[in-house]
């Protein structure tokens, strides 16, 4: 489970209790009654969107727009169709939650263009779009919205004021229950690793396309659910009702809550809900109390209420002092290619442009299986280009790069990286708010076999995906002699550790295909021996290795075959010696004297 | 000294670049820091100008002033310039623009004149004077960053690998150009990859390995010392 989730999981049964001990202190009050039913309701939306905001790193200030969709489906479903109340709410409600969920989808794809406050734009405009077309649209019933939605019956019970509390908030905690197993399993490991490094997560094989889609559908359909409810409580939905106002007003209780966290979205919805109460005596000052309260959460307590109420930050692990380089022993990667003869990559005339630069020039090279290959050249000549052109990150300008004799050309990097292609950065990109077991645990995500279903509803094949993906990492780490830093979070490592977390996290899916850009950048002697003795081990497994270093005694010493690009032209190529003393490559380092 | 650096450590967030440095730059001198990528040349100067590298131990001293505790507009005030690799011009705005904005830190009165100096010592940017620093060739554009840091009157002028993406001649140009306000009484300290070049226009040079400096003499010392490449390229060092 991912270390943030743990808090949340152990407040939702105190925030039940309240909400028990609220409701029956409302049993004699319905106006505080009414404002808990309506709180339940926001929270249900505020759930959708704090997924949305805290797990995928995506805003959105068009929830409205969903909310309207379950809302008037209720109404519209219920008021129209000729069926008993029965069997026309339940339709209608699952009619509300496809349609709020599909136009989420749509949202989605739009999303995937846009970043940061375009982002928030594209959404407010969807927002307004949904309430011009309820407004405009006469079965809708135009500016005067659909009147007299019947209560929810089920049998001879219908459903309305007091026991509506109990009702909304029994959908509150099943939506809270859904969501926190999500966050749980896979996907919201893939959520997770989105969040921190999205180019990172590509690369382990975690198509974040489609779980930004995913997001946007899964808080799309809670915002309709919400509606849904909404419409069948109140009895009546105006197209004012589903505004941009309530779109902020979700927005403000994520923030207040803190985003990321089911109880969050929880304890935002319910506080605002109970300024609504106070609100008719001062109904006026209610936005700037919502503002003033908004603004001081965000300075004092960047994480929300939630935030707060979560153990401060463990203190940063202690430094484990580096492993005693020992004999080359194998690592056990699985490294298993997938067809006979074929060589595990062939790059073929690949070229790169940016603009008018060329960035790589016409490259062609094959490597054979099991060997260490080294990728060198002066800054700017082209190396992670090329690095990103092989594991799909951007578009070629032109040639072919074939895997182990599949052709990939134009693939998505998390396609390629599914294939059997592992890679670290130049920076080591780990995925920073997220322990070193979990960022272990995402490497080996295109392993997993599990479903968005299954994670939904925790079912035991979701559960035995994550402890066998857990396992796995544990070897993994172990492996490395890495398993002292399990529970440290990434971002707290020192730099060191942290390369070789990554190259932890790039081999936890057993790769055939390694691509290891700089690993030794800022490696001390004792750390740089064991990097050495965990490539050659690495190799000796038969997994193919093509780095990039600029270590070349590292470089030298380890290498079985040297590649040297400058200005992104292949100018030599073959065993280190050769290299060393080629006049060409000599004068590419060193220059020449005039 | 004119330019002071005392045993520094320096790096970002976790990551320790330079591991005790230290160098020394004289007025009217050109000293050159060579090196493998990575070995902390750009770390070097961005500590030294105070940019985002963050300095650890040590002491930085410039013209009197300490350096560790200057912000990076304070060095530039002392007439500490850097010249950062990439050229970092304003590419929207014209080429007069670009040197007008480099006299922030001095006085306005005689902004006219300065800039008029620089057109002198750089014909070919006054013919380009009302063109954007975008629609300039490479090495106009490296002539303009220089230009664009005289005018706030240096005493040291740091660059950052200014023959980055240059053909050979006009890396010379770049060169010839440096010799010359050497000569007028700049001191430089140029970070640069290309060694041999670098070594023949320099009084002085170090080299820079994994953070810490592995050689430093005369130019002429370190041109003869096959420790150089074997830095750059690895191999035994007899």
């Amino acid at each position: 489970m991912i270390a943030r989730l743990r808090g949340d999981a152990r407040t939702l049964p105190v925030l039940a209790a309240v909400v028990i001990a609220f409701g029956i202190a409302a049993a004699w009050n319905p106006t505080f009654a009414q404002a808990g039913t309506y709180a339940a309701i926001y929270a249900i939306a505020a759930i959708g969107l704090s997924l949305l905001m805290g797990n995928v790193n995506q805003i959105s200030i068009g929830q409205a727009g969903f909310f309207g969709i379950g809302a008037y489906a209720v109404a519209y479903g219920t008021t129209t169709w000729s069926l008993p109340q029965s069997a026309a709410w339940p339709l209608a409600v699952l009619l509300g939650i496809a349609a709020a969920a599909l136009a989420g989808l749509a949202v989605g794809f739009i999303a995937l263009r846009f970043r940061g406050h375009y982002l928030a734009v594209a959404t407010l405009a969807f927002g307004l779009i949904c309430v011009g077309i309820f407004h405009e649209s006469p079965i809708l019933g135009g500016a005067i919205g659909i009147q007299d939605v019947p209560y929810p019956q089920f049998g001879a019970l219908t459903i309305s004021g007091y026991p509506a509390y109990w009702f909304a908030w029994i959908v509150a905690g099943l939506a809270a229950l859904a969501s926190l197993n999500l966050l749980r399993g896979r996907t919201g490991r893939a959520f997770e690793a989105i969040r921190n490094d999205e180019l990172a997560a590509d690369v382990l094989g975690i198509p974040t396309r489609r779980y930004k889609i995913l997001a946007f559908t899964y808080a799309g359909a809670l915002a309709g659910l919400a509606g849904a409810i909404y419409a069948s409580f109140l009895g009546i939905v105006v197209p004012d009702a589903v505004s941009v106002q309530l779109s902020i007003t979700l927005l403000l209780m994520v923030v207040l809550g803190g985003s990321g966290s089911v109880s969050g979205a929880l304890i935002g919805a319910a506080v605002l809900g109970v300024l609504d109460i106070s609100g008719h005596q001062f109904e006026n000052w209610r936005e700037v109390a919502y503002g003033v309260l908004v603004i001081a959460v965000v300075i004092a307590a960047p994480g929300g209420l939630f935030g707060l109420l979560r153990r401060p930050a463990r203190a940063t692990a202690v430094p484990v002092p580096p492993t005693a380089p020992v004999a080359a022993q194998p690592l056990a990667v699985r490294a298993i290619i997938p067809s006979g003869d074929a060589p595990p990559l062939a790059v073929n005339g690949v070229t790169k442009h940016f603009g008018g630069l060329i960035a790589v020039n016409d490259v062609s090279f094959a490597l054979e299986r099991g060997t260490l290959t080294s990728l060198i050249g002066p800054n700017g000549a082209g190396k992670t280009t090329l690095f990103n052109a092989i594991s799909g990150v951007g578009t070629l300008s032109g040639g072919r790069i074939t895997l182990a004799g599949t052709d990939v050309t134009g693939w998505q990097p998390h396609r390629i990286a599914a294939l059997g292609v592992g890679r670290t950065f130049q920076n080591a990109r780990l995925f920073g708010e997220m322990t070193v077991l979990e960022n272990v645990i995402a490497g080996s995500f295109r392993s997993e076999r599990t479903s968005f279903a299954a994670d939904l509803l925790a079912l035991p094949s979701a559960r035995r995906a994550s402890r066998e993906a857990t396992e796995r990492a544990h070897a993994t780490l172990a492996r490395l002699e890495l398993e002292a830093l399990s529970d440290t979070l990434a971002r707290d490592l020192a730099f060191g550790d942290r390369r070789r977390v990554e190259l932890a996290r790039a081999i936890a899916a057993d790769p055939w295909l390694l691509l290891v850009d700089e690993p030794a950048a800022g490696l001390n002697a004792s750390e740089r021996a064991t990097l050495q003795r965990d490539l050659l081990a690495l190799r000796d497994d038969g997994v193919t290795l093509l780095l990039i270093e600029h270590d070349m005694r590292l470089v030298m010493s380890i290498s079985e075959r040297v590649m040297v690009l400058k200005f992104g032209t292949m100018i030599a190529d073959g065993p280190p010696e050769r290299v060393r003393n080629d006049a060409g490559v000599v004068a590419a380092y060193l220059g020449t004297s005039a | 000294m004119l330019l002071d650096v005392h045993d520094l450590h320096a790096g970002y967030g976790a990551l320790e670049v330079l591991r005790g440095v230290s160098i020394a730059v004289d007025r009217g001198e050109m000293v050159a820091v060579l090196g493998p990528n990575g070995a902390g040349k750009s770390t070097l100067l961005r500590a030294i100008s105070r940019l985002d590298a963050t300095v650890r131990a040590g002491t930085i001293t410039f013209d009197g002033h300490d350096l560790v505790r200057a912000s990076t507009v304070d060095g530039v005030r002392f007439g500490c310039l850097h010249v950062p690799e990439g050229r970092q011009l304003f590419t929207e705005l014209s080429v007069d623009d670009n040197l007008r904005l480099g006299a922030f830190t001095v006085d306005r009165r005689t902004l006219d004149a300065d800039v008029a100096a620089v057109y002198e010592r750089f014909p070919a940017l006054a013919r380009r004077r009302a063109q954007t620093a975008f629609s300039l060739s490479g090495g106009e554009q490296q002539m303009l960053a220089i230009g664009r840091a005289l005018m706030a009157r240096p005493q040291l002028l740091m660059l950052d690998e200014p023959s980055t993406g240059l053909a050979p001649q006009i890396v010379e140009q770049i060169f010839a150009i440096l010799s010359d306000l050497k000569r007028s009484g700049t001191a430089l300290l140029v970070v640069e990859q290309n060694a041999y070049l670098t070594l023949q226009h320099a009084d002085r040079a170090y080299v820079l390995e994994g953070g810490a400096i592995a050689l430093g003499g005369t130019a002429a010392e370190l041109s003869a010392d096959p420790r150089v490449r074997a830095i750059y390229l690895g191999g035994s060092v007899t």
